[in-house]
């Protein structure tokens, strides 16, 4: 890894690194529950998610999150979205 | 005028009524996004000497920008996708939309302006801290530190799905556009007209693909153009909001001035000193109206990528990295809506609507929540110092059919598409003359100017006062738009369901055409940073 790729760790460690903006309704839920490894079957993942949303094309239709609850395994991964930021652009 | 009318303004006085900043930090989710955040959309049939027959639309962003708001002033966002669609067919899904995409760049080919600093021999290259390096002219702006340009492109069908075509600068070819830096202040540009001349020639004359007959392009910043007596609605409505004074513009016959009630002052305009940016377009009608009646319909929105990544170690070119799909953040057509009608709960929700699925929000339209929280805050103290027994000072016509034509499927015969769609956008009819500015009424349409308000929207028009008056059943009495202004019943609604329907329900903030240019982009030119008291 490139110093300039070091340089580019994430905000995880301080919560949320990556923002979806269309929102996470059900997230606050998450936030407050006690840490888990092994979270509910029926929860997103919340780095994979938006590791794949992340990669779809401006002209598509924004991935529908209201009925998503997503868990935060990636907070205090602070490599979790180099790629992405290495990769990404403005 | 009935004596219950006067004594509704007494009774208001010190109760909250609604508050109205046209579209200007409208909803809790927009706040955290100011420079996506539109305050307000115009779209008129242009009025400027030899250009009958264009279109102009003028979509604002930035609220609220003081004019000292340095060292960094108030770009546009360059993860952003600001976009003006237009609907010339009626089924509420945009036939074109004109897309503008900033990008930022430093001086000094990206590496920010720099200066030797340090004992003689041994100087280091140190960039300075601020957007210009010194003075900046029409004739040079090589001390600029920052510049800020913009690519212009044409959809033709659904915006996500259609034909995009770069338009171009009909004088060189090129598709990329420059935005003039913010007013900094008088030292920087030498003065109002040293920036005026500097701002003026980033007006491009455009060639736009599909269109045979040449455009124009401004984006930049102007003064705030929207007049409100903002921060008293705000707090409980701290003045009698009925014309006060004998002003035969907001107060026409048959109504009377009420002993105070508030009066036109610019006094009462707390956004004067305030800036905005503006997006503007000056297209042929032939270009706009496609195969329709001539009628348009137009709004505004402001998309960022769906997934936005913090860079740690952020740089000037990199403090965040973005993907995923364009999500709509921001929308405006109409003004007020947002404000006036949109409950609280959807207010980000509308934001992120198009007007194909406005049937989701009709609710609050044909059933209002605005004129009943009035009557629950003002029929009893009407009642109390009138000693009458009304029972209602709501309009009581329900569905609002009134609200759904102003606001939902325009008036037929006037701008209301070939196929109506109940949605909420701004509607232009192409085939209305413009009104000489000199001519203008800011009441538009109900003042019997039927090229203003709501026939679209000039700079001029007072929308703050015509919305208010609307909403509490203006249309439930006749309007001077017949022959040679003859009173005219729409038939949506009668006197009797709207008790208050023609009080001249007013903020006190003024505006008129001669508020403005009578040239392309019409809104005036910033007001400066600096110095102290100029704004």
């Amino acid at each position: 890894m490139s110093t300039r790729m070091i340089g580019w760790k994430m905000f995880a460690a301080a919560g949320v690194a990556a923002a979806l903006v269309a929102g996470c309704d059900s997230g606050a839920t998450t936030h407050t529950a006690p840490v888990s490894t092994t979270p509910p079957s029926s929860t997103v993942d919340f780095t994979a998610f938006a590791t794949q949303a992340f990669s779809n094309s401006a002209n598509s239709t924004p991935v529908a999150i209201n009925n998503l609850t997503f868990n935060f395994d990636s907070n205090d991964d602070p490599t979790a979205f180099d790629a992405l930021i290495a990769s990404g652009t403005f | 005028m009935p004596k219950y009318q006067y004594t509704i303004a007494a009774a208001v006085l010190g109760l909250p009524l609604i508050a109205f900043a046209s579209s200007h930090r409208e909803a809790p989710n927009i706040t955290r996004y100011p420079t996506l955040d539109a305050t307000d959309l115009y779209l008129f049939n242009s009025y400027e000497t030899g250009r009958a027959g264009y279109v102009t639309i003028l979509a604002n962003y930035i609220p609220l920008q003081d004019p000292y708001g340095g060292p960094n002033y108030f770009a546009l966002d360059p993860a952003g996708l600001y976009e003006i669609k237009i609907d010339n067919t009626g089924d509420a899904v945009e036939d074109l939309t004109f897309q503008f995409q900033f990008t930022n760049t430093l001086g000094n080919n990206n590496a920010g302006i720099a200066l030797n600093v340090g004992a003689t021999g041994s100087t280091d290259s140190i960039p300075i801290p601020l957007k210009q390096a010194g003075t900046i002219s029409a004739a040079s702006n090589a001390n600029l530190n920052f510049n800020e340009t913009y690519t212009l492109t044409v959809v033709s069908g659904p915006a996500r799905s259609g034909t995009a075509t770069p338009v171009t600068n009909a004088a060189t070819g090129s598709t990329t556009f420059t935005r003039p830096m913010d007013y900094v202040g008088r030292k920087t540009f030498g003065s109002d007209a040293g920036y005026a001349a500097y701002a003026a020639q980033y007006i491009y004359t455009v060639n736009i693909p599909g269109c045979s007959t040449p455009g124009r392009v401004f984006v930049g910043q102007r003064q705030e153009g929207f007049a409100a007596n903002l921060g008293e609605i705000f707090d409980l409505v701290d003045f009698v909001p009925i014309e006060g004074d004998n002003n035969p513009t907001y107060n026409p016959a048959p109504a009377a001035p009420f002993p105070g009630g508030i009066t036109q002052s610019a006094n009462n305009n707390q956004l004067a000193g305030k800036n905005v940016t503006t997006l503007a377009l000056e297209v042929a009608a032939s270009c706009l109206k496609g195969t329709g009646n001539g009628v348009i319909g137009a709004w505004t929105n402001a998309s960022t990528r769906q997934v936005r990544i913090f860079n740690e170690g952020a740089t000037f070119a990199k403090p965040e990295v973005n993907g995923g799909a364009w999500t709509q953040v921001s929308r405006l057509g109409m003004p007020l809506v947002n404000e006036l009608v949109i409950g609280l709960p959807d207010k980000d929700a509308f934001n992120a609507s198009a007007p194909a699925s406005d049937a989701t929000f009709l609710n609050y339209v044909t059933n209002p929540s605005l004129p009943a929280l009035l009557n629950t805050l003002f029929l009893a103290p009407v009642n109390a110092t009138l000693g009458t027994t009304l029972t209602n000072l709501a309009p009581t016509n329900f569905p609002r059919n009134d609200l759904v034509a102003a606001f939902l499927t325009g008036f037929k015969g006037l701008n209301q598409l070939s196929t109506v769609t109940p949605s909420e956008m701004l509607r232009l009819n192409t085939a209305v003359a413009a009104t000489p500015a000199a001519s203008q009424s800011p009441l538009g349409v109900a003042a019997g100017d039927l090229a203003g308000f709501p026939n679209g929207r000039r700079p001029g028009d007072d929308v703050v006062d015509v919305a208010l008056r609307v909403v509490m059943g203006a249309l439930c009495y006749p309007l001077p738009i017949g022959t040679n202004g003859a009173p005219t019943n729409l038939g949506l609604c009668t006197p009797a369901n709207a008790p208050v329907g023609n009080v001249a329900f007013t903020d006190g903030a003024p505006v008129s055409a001669a508020s403005f240019g009578t040239s392309f982009p019409y809104l005036n030119n910033p007001l400066p940073g600096s110095p102290l008291g100029a704004q």
